[in-house]
């Protein structure tokens, strides 16, 4: 199965057309996070014809995404397979035309700029504002063009940062990044799942048109609120002082990579980054841990539950431990169970 | 003044649900004024992302005029 056949309906809509699509098919697309958003724009990219996705996310599957994860199945949360590699596998098989590169890692300072360099476009499906900080930073700095879209319990919104001269910058929209903790989560908040088909399918569209150059690309806000039958476009302002766009300073980008951890979203667990990264010894560990719990390995993870402790281990020493109420409780089991 | 206030979402809470109301705010009372009189801290709830009026992001000292409507945003986080 190969080109025109399968995008007639597309290529029809005047919209696009056969210039339209060609422009699709060169085009590079970065999606980080590969949840609910994520996974709808994926889906419709790969569809769509886009010639590369690369698909960023740094967990697992578990039973409660599937409510609103759309390319996920019950095995692969009974397995907890990656979320990258599992959209991808599945992807491969709608549209093997397209090329996937799936990308098991947590974005941050240290690799967002390889991650984003090469792309067209960016496109957020990331569930936390440290992350966005950082995608705005080195998007602005690379003048690569990414749509924020972010959603909870009924409610969402998603703006189009397009690194024109005028335009504002997601700090412009967020000037002070929320403390972790300082905004509702996931879990408090809950999500149902027409806001982020909504809002991943606004973002997939605006990509559809910023890559085919339509000059319908929107430059305002837009929040929707499907509970509340809103929607709401709202015109943000370029600051004048702000510290990316106005003076391009790149604090989060910039800030020295240390070993880090941090709250996952949706979850009562914690993602520990180690400073250096470095293969994990699943063989050694598998041995070791065995006489402390139950401990199951596969070519992504390597899982253990025992006496209180659970937690998940990625081949490239990262962590997310379960069950723990903060980051001190998280470090500790990682430095007795996994060590370093 | 009359001052028209739209909760968009999350921000409802703040304001016992109601999503939308009109208020009787004094002279150049600011955007953040104006919501203090509702209960709402600008800088410390952590539903509030920002308030917009006549559908323009405003900076919180903004001045109100007769006939602004304002509308108060929550932060939209999830994936
Ligand atoms: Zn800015």
């Amino acid at each position: 199965m190969t080109g025109k056949e399968r995008y007639k309906r597309q290529i029809t809509f005047e919209g696009i057309g056969e210039a339209g699509q060609k422009k699709l098919s060169e085009a590079r697309v970065c999606i980080i996070g590969t949840g609910a958003l994520g996974t709808i724009i994926a889906n419709s990219l790969c569809r769509s014809g886009v010639g590369f996705l690369r698909l960023v996310d740094r967990d697992y599957i578990e039973e409660t995404n599937l409510q609103r994860q759309t390319l996920f199945t019950e095995w692969d949360a009974s397995e907890n397979r990656p979320k990258a590699i599992a959209a991808a596998d599945h992807l491969s098989k709608v549209n093997s035309e397209v090329q996937i590169e799936p990308i098991v890692d947590d974005a941050n300072a240290s690799n967002i700029e390889r991650l984003i360099k090469d792309a067209d476009l960016i496109l957020d499906g990331v569930d936390n504002f440290e992350t966005r900080f950082l995608i705005n930073e080195a998007c602005h700095k690379h003048k690569i063009r990414w749509i924020y879209g972010g959603a909870a319990a009924s409610g969402g919104a998603t703006m189009n940062f397009l690194q024109e001269d005028d335009a504002p910058c997601f700090r412009c929209l967020m000037p002070e990044m929320p403390e972790p903790g300082a905004y509702p989560t996931c879990n408090t908040a809950g999500v149902v799942n027409p806001i982020t088909g909504i809002i991943a399918s606004y973002e997939t569209a605006e990509a559809l048109k910023i890559l085919t150059g339509a000059e319908s690309v929107s430059r305002r806000y837009l929040a929707v609120d499907v509970w509340d039958n809103l929607s709401e476009y709202i015109d943000i302002e370029k600051n004048p002082d702000c510290p990316v766009c106005a003076h391009r300073r790149y604090e989060t980008l910039d800030s020295p990579f240390s070993s880090y951890a941090a709250a996952l979203c949706g979850q009562d667990s914690w993602q520990i980054v180690p400073e250096n990264r470095r293969a994990a010894d699943f063989d050694a560990l598998s041995a070791r841990l065995g006489r402390l719990g139950e401990v199951k390995t596969s070519k992504f993870l390597l899982r253990f539950r025992g006496d209180g402790v659970s937690f998940k281990l990625f081949p490239d020493g990262r962590a997310m431990i379960d069950e723990v109420k903060d980051e001190v409780a998280a470090r500790k089991i990682y430095a007795e169970y996994i060590g370093q | 003044m009359e001052i028209a206030f739209k909760f968009i979402g999350m921000t409802k809470s703040l304001v016992d649900g109601k999503a939308e109301l009109t208020l009787d705010v004094p002279e150049n009372c600011t955007v953040e004024e104006s919501l203090g009189i509702l209960g709402i801290d600008c800088r410390t709830t952590k539903q509030f992302h920002f308030a917009a009026v006549n559908d323009k992001k405003s900076e919180l000292e903004r001045i109100l005029q007769p006939g602004d409507s304002v509308k108060v945003f929550p932060r939209s986080f999830g994936g």
